[in-house]
């Protein structure tokens, strides 16, 4: 019987013969014995009046066929036989933690009893002690010790104090690996054996009388050993007689007395582990009582497979101890040996997916479709079978480090994770209320504006002066940057280590402080330049001129030496109109420049003189806002940009070296523009992405704005420069503000990774904007639990819960820029909630012939469109799953999509 | 403080002696007895440090934190669950488990009743009633 169908036989007995009565003090327990016999206790006034017999068959008509032949120990009660008896409710979660293999195996049984694994909390020392790690394997000889001793050497290199436990109490090795300073003559078994049946009190056994050093030069940090013991027949004798389960007078465990002693003498960063291998009470014991992380090394065979199945089922059900799989030693890292460990990883994968306290399943469409598909599987970790290691008898083997590094690597990540909860954490609440986030619109901010742009990779390409023209999708960064060089020059400078400190910057078109010309004043120039013998191109040359004479690069239209006296008219002009603001008379004159024969002849001049005087300085015209400010009608934007694009190349064909333009133009834009010259920008431009790197690099420089949350970080990982930090550096930092991974288990999505993803459309684009409102929505979700009567997460200050709602609002926000930036495509849009996110080719084919056949001519034609702007991708047939359209996850929930995919 | 082994023993003699002379009820009664009071020697029995064997009250805290059980045998056997999962192996000890506890009606109240049972359903009762005993008195020497 499964999980699920044991749930719902508890709900429903508790239906019949509980919730009528529930004033009258009925209740039941179901128990599963591990062979699926059915154990149930029910007290209810329903068995009033009837015999023992009438009260099992009763029961009976209410069980599935299946059970009626499986059934253990039935106890029915009325409420008054049960209060003579003294019987009472099962005491509700949480539920002990399972100290044996059998108790394990019947909680794993008895999912009805433990629903939600996150109730299974841990107890008060086990929090506290230092994080421990389990090495632990179902079969011996896979190179698990080695492994262990290995990993040890490596944390003790870098920094870390460790101890390292031999608990293969059977079979003992640990120590002839290490030579040990002092070689203690007593071990671990001794230790226990004198608190298990000694007197407490009494005890002659210290810790201080079972570890040794291990030497490691110009390590770090230090490496100790505890023997199991010194072989001899004493030792098997009390190896014999001691219990693992053992309770000691005070109430404790065995293993709780050795930490908070091993606690008290060395304060370790963490404890390694040797566990006895197979079902041994050892082997439970180092494995369920002691760790907080297990490490489990198999041999890539059925045999292991089998085992290792079980018991990542079994803690699945526990749900306390995070596991890690290891295959080891692998004999053949040939293809052929690979493919067979992928195989077996496949088959484990699902159960390490259990591993979920934080995360539901069914929202991740990533989880969904990996289940469908095998591509999405990393490499597991893997232990080649090496003769040098293998035949040695000391250890470490110098050079042989390389498979342990990833392990090590692992659990120096748990480690951080551990460590970022130390006694002076300061309030989460007060940190979360100190972050602020700018503007939804880069264009908007006023402040900080400098401190909160991000240097992204392809900066450098922005800084070459040929590059004028800068490509980017909606949400891309190009307001942050164009208002960074106006706003904020000094920064601009020292980002840019001054290599454009000879330009002067304008705006050509876009924010500006007093305004700018507006829609209807662009609505209204298009009109008048059809029916005017003007174009496009001289008047962005007007405009061009009329901003280098307001921002002072036109100084001769002023005073006009009489070399230049023929410019008389056109200063007469310039001087007409207000020198600052935006009116109608601005406009009009911008038209007369465009139209007027004798004008334009003349700006030409002017543009040229402009140039000629510069000296060695360039004006440098920024251009912005293009999409917004010109209406897609009658030709209107695509008629205006060409003729920007046409003055930019006429500037180039006069060697005007001193007049220099950066054009910012939305992706799509530029992609639908058709002109003669079009080829000629190719090499001029840039487009905008975002790594991984650049995007936590913005992530770390927005929220350590907040004094508080960058005082926490530094604490741990100070960080001089973010733009100079590695992705690795800057993602460690962030655990502090979402953890490490969105939920327990080894091949669980790191955050950092997930939010990139999230926030990547299927072209591959990234979009900054939305990783603000991402953040400052889970800020706001995380605060809403502060009242609640809810644990918080310990090791982060947003939780996953809370990242959902900002990707919910972030992908909301995307979802009304593409609507902003595509308007045609408003039809297909308005049809896309409920339309899998997972699409089959002919319900995609479907939605394009009901939505869009007028804007594409073609069903592929409609899937290039899609591809192109980011919406969904083709992913091609794989050995599980057909050929099918994945919706990116930006969009899916904004539009609110059916994320569940096809049926 | 209570022997219960010693009561075990006594009570299961009684019921022998019951049994001897046709009192089927009342060695049916006092059979359920028997095997309870088995069932808290061993439930004790499991504990490994002497000290501790001692049920938990509030008054007289205990690490392991088994309070004693009632008439209820599946409540007992639970506070020994390795015990309780051998009994749920053997479909056999279930049968005689159950006879025991309810051979007309529950064991501890047969102690009002006035009627016999047939000699049928007598003759099952004594033979659960022997084997199970003989099963715990192995389960003694190896759990």
């Amino acid at each position: 019987m499964d999980r699920t169908r044991k749930i719902e036989l508890q709900r429903h007995l508790q239906e019949i013969y509980c919730q009528p009565f529930l004033d009258s003090g009925a209740w039941l327990e179901c128990n599963f014995s591990t062979g699926g016999l059915l154990n149930v206790t029910i007290v209810s006034p329903h068995f009033q009046n009837l015999t023992h017999e009438e009260c099992q068959q009763h029961l009976q008509e209410h069980l599935p066929p299946e059970l009626k032949q499986k059934l253990g120990f039935l106890s029915l009660y009325t409420p008054a036989k049960a209060q003579d008896f003294g019987l009472t409710p099962p005491l509700p979660a949480p539920v002990s933690q399972p100290h044996t293999w059998q108790d394990l195996a019947i909680h794993a049984a008895n999912p009805q009893n433990v629903a939600n694994p996150q109730n299974l909390v841990p107890t008060s020392e086990a929090k506290t002690q230092p994080h421990t790690v389990t090495f632990y394997s179902f079969k011996g000889g896979v190179g698990r010790t080695t492994a262990l001793i290995h990993v040890a050497w490596i944390l003790a290199q870098r920094g870390r104090k460790v101890v390292a436990v031999d608990l293969d109490v059977e079979a003992p090795g640990l120590t002839s690996a290490f030579p040990l300073e002092p070689m203690p003559n007593l071990g671990v078994v001794d230790y226990f054996y004198e608190r298990a049946y000694g007197l407490e009190g009494t005890y002659e056994v210290e810790i201080t009388d079972i570890f040794g050093e291990v030497e490691i030069p110009n390590a770090l940090g230090r490496l100790f050993v505890v023997p199991a013991g010194e072989m001899s027949l004493d030792y098997v004798a009390k190896v014999d007689d001691l219990r693992a389960t053992t309770v000691t007078d005070t109430g404790q465990s065995l293993w709780q007395v050795l930490v908070e002693d091993l606690q008290r003498q060395l304060a370790p960063d963490l404890i390694l582990v040797d566990s006895r291998t197979g079902l041994n009470q050892w082997g439970a014991f180092s494995l369920l009582q002691a760790a907080h992380e297990v490490v489990i090394f198999l041999f890539p065979n059925e045999q292991n497979l089998k085992g290792a199945q079980i018991l990542l089922e079994s803690l699945a059900s526990v749900g306390t101890v995070e596991p890690t799989v290891v295959f080891s030693p692998v004999p053949d890292l040939t293809e052929t040996g690979l493919t067979k460990v992928r195989s077996i990883w496949q088959e484990l994968s699902p159960l390490l997916a259990q591993f979920m306290p934080e995360d539901s399943p069914e929202t991740d469409l990533d989880d969904q479709e990996r289940k469908d598909e095998d591509s999405w599987l990393e490499d597991p970790l893997m232990v080649g079978y090496t003769p040098t290691i293998a035949l040695s008898d000391r250890y470490p083997i110098a050079n042989s480090t390389d498979y342990y590094i990833k392990i090590a690597n692992l659990l120096d990540n748990s480690l951080h994770q551990e460590q970022q909860v130390p006694s002076s954490t300061p309030d989460r609440w007060q940190i979360l209320e100190s972050l602020r986030f700018p503007a939804g619109n880069a264009g908007d901010q006023q402040e900080n504006l400098g401190l909160l742009f991000q240097k992204t990779g392809n900066f450098q390409r922005f800084l070459d002066e040929s590059v004028y023209l800068i490509r980017g999708r909606k949400g891309t960064g190009k307001t942050a940057l164009y208002s960074l060089i106006l706003k904020a020059r000094d920064t601009f400078d020292r980002l840019s280590e001054n290599r454009l400190s000879h330009y002067d910057f304008i705006p050509g078109h876009g924010r500006q402080p007093e305004g700018r010309l507006t829609r209807d004043d662009f609505d209204s120039v298009g009109d008048r330049l059809k029916t005017n013998p003007g174009s496009w191109a001289s008047f962005w040359r007007g405009y061009w001129l009329l901003q280098a004479y307001r921002y002072g690069h036109g100084d001769f239209l002023k005073r006009l030496p009489p070399p230049l006296q023929k410019f008389k008219p056109l200063q007469q002009k310039l001087k007409a109109v207000s020198p600052s603001g935006w009116q109608s008379e601005h406009r009009d004159l911008l038209v007369e420049l465009a139209t007027d024969s004798d004008l334009k002849s003349l700006v030409l001049d002017a543009i040229a003189e402009v140039n000629q005087r510069q000296d060695s300085r360039v004006i440098c015209a920024l251009y912005d806002d293009l999409d917004e400010d010109f209406r897609n009608l009658d030709n209107l934007r695509q008629n205006a940009l060409t003729g920007l694009f046409e003055f930019v190349q006429s500037c180039e064909a006069r060697n005007l070296s001193q007049v220099r333009f950066k054009i910012f133009l939305r992706e799509d834009l530029w992609q639908k523009l058709n002109f003669d010259n079009k080829s000629h920008v190719r090499g001029r431009d840039l487009s905008l992405t975002w790594t991984r790197a650049d995007f936590l690099r913005l992530a770390y420089r927005q929220l350590t704005q907040s004094e508080a949350l960058k005082d926490w970080i530094d604490r741990v990982y100070p960080m001089a420069d973010p733009d100079r930090a590695s992705e690795d550096e800057l993602q460690t930092a962030l655990t502090r503000l979402w953890g490490e991974k969105r939920r327990q288990g080894g091949n669980a999505k790191y955050v950092a990774r997930w939010v990139y993803d999230r926030l990547t459309d299927s072209s591959g684009t990234t979009f900054p904007r939305s990783l603000t409102v991402l953040l400052e929505q889970a800020t706001r979700k995380e605060l809403d639990y502060q009242h609640q009567r809810v644990q918080h997460p310990s090791d982060r200050l947003l939780r996953s819960t809370s990242l959902d709602a900002g990707l919910d609002a972030a992908s909301q926000e995307r979802c009304e820029a593409i609507r902003q930036e595509y308007p045609e495509l408003e039809p297909m849009f308005s049809r896309l909630e409920n339309f899998p996110a997972l699409a089959d080719p002919q319900q995609l084919e479907q939605l394009w012939a009901d939505t869009a056949p007028e804007i594409c001519p073609t069903f592929e034609s409609f899937t290039k469109l899609l591809a192109e702007i980011g919406l969904a991708q083709l992913r091609p047939k794989t050995s599980k799953k057909e050929a099918h359209y994945r919706f990116a996850d930006i969009y899916i929930y904004g539009f609110k999509m059916d994320y569940r995919g096809t049926k | 403080m209570e022997n219960y082994e010693g009561a075990y023993r006594q009570r299961h003699r009684d019921t022998e002696v019951l049994h001897g002379v046709d009192r089927a009820t009342a060695a049916m009664h006092l059979g359920g007895c028997a095997v309870e009071c088995l069932l808290k020697a061993m439930i004790l029995a499991q504990i490994p440090n002497p000290n501790q064997r001692q049920w938990h009250t509030e008054e007289n805290p205990q690490p392991h934190g088994i309070k004693r059980p009632n008439h209820d045998l599946q409540e007992a056997l639970k506070q020994y669950r390795k015990l309780y999962d051998r009994a749920l192996k053997d479909p056999q000890v279930l049968k005689w488990f159950n006879a025991v506890e309810f051979p007309s009606q529950h064991f501890i109240d047969l102690r009002y009743s006035d009627t016999e049972p047939s000699p049928e359903g007598y003759k099952i009762w004594w033979d659960a009633y022997t084997k199970l005993c003989r099963w715990l008195e192995k389960q003694k020497t190896q759990l």
